[in-house]
């Protein structure tokens, strides 16, 4: 007996330290250089740096910040609210109801994440400037005269809620699909009626799973820039991405204080994720037992309908009208459109954009890369984030809280700064990483580690400790019941997160943009080069395909998450 | 054609270098030697704050001449092409063979990279612009006017017009601090426009862009109607029939003269140095200025379609470029309520 624990810490720590120690390089060695880089001039691989601590001083007087914050917590939590709403509704529609075309509602509510928030944020901008939107010039056209402007914090707001409901869906759909019905049929036995056995059962049994999905969207909301700026700007209302932007765009670039300004957004992060710790304490959400189940679907009679009719409402608003422009963009020679006519006038449509995309060869290369980047980044992180997870949901060894948090910090960090970061931690790696394709993997694996941690925490969550406890009494040991029992159970989520993964390292710019090389060039690196030219037919033909290509990946995940779960 | 480039090269190469006389006799088959041994190295990589397509033309109008040198391009804005250039630099794995940074005062920090290198023609290039050594301003962009011709507004012909009552709301402004080239515009706007210039413009209420690309396709798309965008993304856009042109206005055009030089330990040396004596030739210049819509400090050089002599070039003094910059941007975004 003695001998096995000793045995057992000896493995729990060496595990830990592993852990630790991975986790150390990937972020906490990039974030302490950001430190460095905070507090001394002219970078940390400057020869002639010193240290100072003007920076932070700077910061934290500056009436500027305060109120910048200000803006940022507002529009971010604003995006919060709506984020959750749509979110949940979606999720708990096409899991537990049976609204018709449920399916195809499910494959394209997730597609307003396939576009990089810079291209959303110029989408909307098209849709929705106050003089010229596409929208004000179709209102017009119908003879309505009722303006819309999104150039204004609400039209942040709505569009940071429309663009992050699917993380609140991804979440939360592996949740309700894995949820074992028997309360609510319960519930149901008793009389009770199908809106309070929505609210007082289902909502609180998948409650981690909305917590973890409206932190995550939260602390993702800080750490944009495409969206604010292009939406901001014109108004002049100024978030700390934008901010922190201005401050990297000076001469040379202000690293120090863009670096301290980054702290408070990693402050605020560490705060939510403690926040999340203290709900969840002492809590069990438990749903998949060693009892069989087969979930249930509601049936909601003619309501059935009027969620169908919502479900189209918002497809068209988050999905059909932002793609629509940028077709429209891809496919005009230029985009001034003076009224509804011009609109439709079909002799200034063309595929030349395409033509001119693919006569470059950079398209290609890039396109090439990418694709290897986004498999490579997938399953390598895939595999850390589900020991990342197994370790920190379904484990007592020590620090595990303290792995929690620190594998959720890279997501506070605006890509703009974490890219710098990155470049500074790992360009003396050994054997040609840097300028390869891997080190651009390296970085995915490490900046979405939050994301993917988090998105399968919720299906780890829910399975019972009894179904895995029953397999150790049995003298199985840790790894097969891990192969036997947990994996099988949590593979669709472990595939959503995969296929998130994927999506978000095409997507990754930030992180990107100081690592590639001439021939490790990405798409979005790409993508950004031909905007920042002016060339926006290109740039909308080159999103266009970007979207194309996720969205296939996307059908070909839900399949493949479908016929893994357990609930066929 | 041919035997008057090589006159001016000679007369360059005797202006520079006080062994020319003995060198200019085999000038020719030194050229020849040059390519030679380019093509064997057959490649180059260029880090560049240059636009990306314009870029590429300008490298496609070179491989037209050396088919066989492929120039492949990192393309980033001044400051972030500087921190991964000093990064690389102090890692000792600098990966550029030439570099074209925008921003004078970036430069600064890594001068020493540079190799020895002044191009055949370096007497054509204005002594204003040699205060860094082996840099060379290969690639020249300025602030036009454009305005939305589709909308039969009237066009502006000078700067001073942007804050006139007729304009306002309807004027594109970039932010100052969005990039080395808008803050130039700025200190051009107070320094030669007049000194209250920002309140006037202020005071129309500009809409503002976080940088020159959405600027540039606001006014296509009639969001603003008149505005200073920068002129190797919006020539070329209407050279493909954007429904806007450009005006040179009176009082000036604020340029960005780019800083090019060869890496001193580049692994394609005469690969660079063909490319960069191409570049800054009067071939490279015209090409330049025909395709990218740049301009070109060289003496001589062709201006670009639509200006003419009247139209006048303004460098900023690298100073005050560098003094007043964090200053004078602070007050711009105070009057311009950036926050």
């Amino acid at each position: 007996m003695y001998n096995h624990s000793t045995r057992l810490s000896a493995y729990r720590v060496t595990w830990t330290l592993l852990l630790l120690a991975i986790l150390g390089f990937l972020i906490i060695y990039p974030i302490f250089m950001l430190g460095v880089g905070a507090v001394s001039t002219g970078g940390p691989t400057a020869s002639e740096g010193q240290i100072s601590f003007n920076a932070f001083l700077q910061v934290v007087h500056d009436p500027n910040v305060l109120r910048v914050t200000w803006n940022t917590l507002v529009v971010c939590a604003g995006g919060t609210i709506i984020a959750v709403i749509v979110g949940l509704f979606f999720s708990w529609v096409t899991a537990r109801t049976n609204t018709p075309f449920a399916k195809i509602i499910e494959a394209v509510s997730i597609m307003p994440l396939l576009i990089p928030p810079l291209v959303a944020g110029v989408a909307w901008s098209i849709l929705g400037s106050p003089q010229t939107g596409l929208l004000n010039v179709l209102l017009a056209g119908i003879g309505l005269d009722v303006k819309v402007n999104f150039y204004t914090p609400t039209g942040i707001i709505i569009i940071f809620g429309i663009y992050y409901a699917p993380y609140v869906y991804m979440f939360t759909a592996s949740a309700m699909k894995n949820m074992d019905p028997s309360l609510e049929e319960a519930a149901a036995i008793s009389g009770v009626s199908t809106f309070k056995t929505i609210f007082q059962i289902t909502l609180p049994l998948i409650l981690p799973a909305i917590i973890a999905g409206s932190m995550l969207s939260f602390v993702v909301m800080l750490g944009i820039y495409g969206i604010p700026a292009t939406l901001g700007t014109p108004e002049r209302y100024t978030v700390l991405t934008t901010y922190i932007y201005e401050l990297l765009s000076s001469a040379p670039a202000d690293y120090n204080r863009a670096a301290a300004t980054s702290l408070i957004l990693i402050l605020v992060t560490a705060l939510a994720v403690i926040a999340q710790q203290q709900v969840l304490k002492g809590k069990s959400f438990v749903t998949v037992a060693g009892k069989a189940f087969k979930p249930r679907r509601i049936d909601l009679g003619g309501w059935r309908y009027v969620t169908f009719i919502v479900a189209v409402i918002y497809l068209f608003i988050a999905v059909v009208l932002p793609m629509g422009a940028l077709l429209i963009g891809s496919l005009r020679k230029f985009l001034y459109l003076p009224n509804a006519a011009a609109v439709f006038d079909m002799s200034a449509y063309s595929l030349g954009h395409f033509q001119r995309l693919f006569s470059n060869s950079l398209t290609t290369l890039s396109l090439v890369n990418t694709l290897k980047i986004g498999v490579t980044t997938a399953i390598a992180g895939g595999v850390l984030s589900f020991v990342l997870a197994y370790t920190i949901y379904r484990t007592r060894l020590p620090f595990r809280r303290l792995i929690d948090i620190i594998s959720t910090l890279p997501i506070a960090i605006p890509g703009l700064v974490i890219g710098v970061a990155y470049i500074w931690a790992w360009i003396s790696l050994p054997g040609g990483i840097y300028g390869s394709i891997w080190i651009l993997s390296l970085a995915f694996v490490a900046r979405f580690i939050p994301d993917t941690v988090k998105s399968l925490s919720t299906s780890l969550l829910q399975v019972h400790s009894e179904l895995e406890e029953a397999s150790l009494i049995c003298g199985r040991g840790r790894l097969y019941t891990i192969k036997k029992i947990i994996l099988p159970l949590i593979a669709p989520g472990l595939i959503s997160s995969m296929s998130l993964l994927f999506i978000l390292a095409i997507r990754e710019l930030g992180s990107s943009l100081f690592l590639y090389s001439s021939k490790s060039l990405p798409m979005s690196v790409l993508l950004v080069n031909l905007y920042e030219g002016g060339d926006f037919g290109v740039t909308a033909a080159f999103s266009v395909v970007q979207t194309a290509i996720l969205v296939i990946v996307v059908l070909f995940t839900t399949w493949l998450g479908r016929t893994m779960s357990i609930a066929k | 054609m041919k035997t008057t480039t090589i006159s001016i090269r000679h007369g360059a190469m005797l202006a520079i270098l006080a062994s020319a006389l003995a060198a200019s006799s085999s000038h020719a088959s030194d050229d020849k030697a040059l390519q030679q041994a380019a093509e064997k190295e057959g490649q180059l990589v260029v880090y560049t704050a240059n636009q990306l397509e314009s870029e590429q033309d300008l490298v496609a109008q070179f491989n037209k001449e050396y088919p066989n040198i492929k120039v492949e391009i990192v393309r980033a804005p001044g400051g972030r092409l500087a921190t991964r250039i000093e990064t690389e630099v102090a890692a000792g794995k600098l990966g550029a063979d030439v570099i074209d940074m925008s921003d004078r005062g970036l430069v600064e920090g890594f001068k020493q990279v540079f190799a020895d290198y002044s191009p055949p023609n370096a007497d054509k290039y204005p002594d204003s612009l040699k205060d860094i050594p082996n840099v060379w301003p290969k690639t020249v962009w300025g602030f036009v006017i454009a305005y939305n011709a589709a909308s039969g507004v009237e066009p502006p012909t000078s700067w001073a017009d942007l804050t006139k009552q007729k304009y306002h709301g309807k004027v594109a402004t970039v932010v100052a601090n969005s990039g080395g080239s808008t803050w130039t515009r700025a200190l051009f706007e107070r320094k030669v426009v007049s000194d209250d210039y920002w309140e006037k413009l202020a005071a129309n209420k500009p809409v503002l862009y976080p940088s020159g690309a959405p600027a540039a396709s606001g006014i296509v798309r009639g969001e603003a109607l008149v505005g200073g965008v920068q002129s190797n993304s919006v020539i070329p856009m209407v050279r493909e029939g954007a429904p806007i042109k450009v005006v040179y206005p009176k009082e000036g055009i604020p340029v960005t003269a780019s800083v090019a030089g060869i890496v001193k330990d580049s692994k394609h040396p005469n690969a660079a140095r063909l490319f960069m004596n191409w570049a800054l030739s009067e071939k490279g210049q015209s090409a330049w200025v025909k395709n990218g819509g740049g301009f070109s400090v060289m003496e001589g050089a062709p201006l670009p379609e639509g200006s003419d002599a009247s139209t006048r070039i303004w460098i900023p003094d690298s100073k005050e470029y560098t003094t007043l910059r964090n200053d004078w941007l602070a007050q711009w975004n105070k009057i311009f309520g950036v926050h």
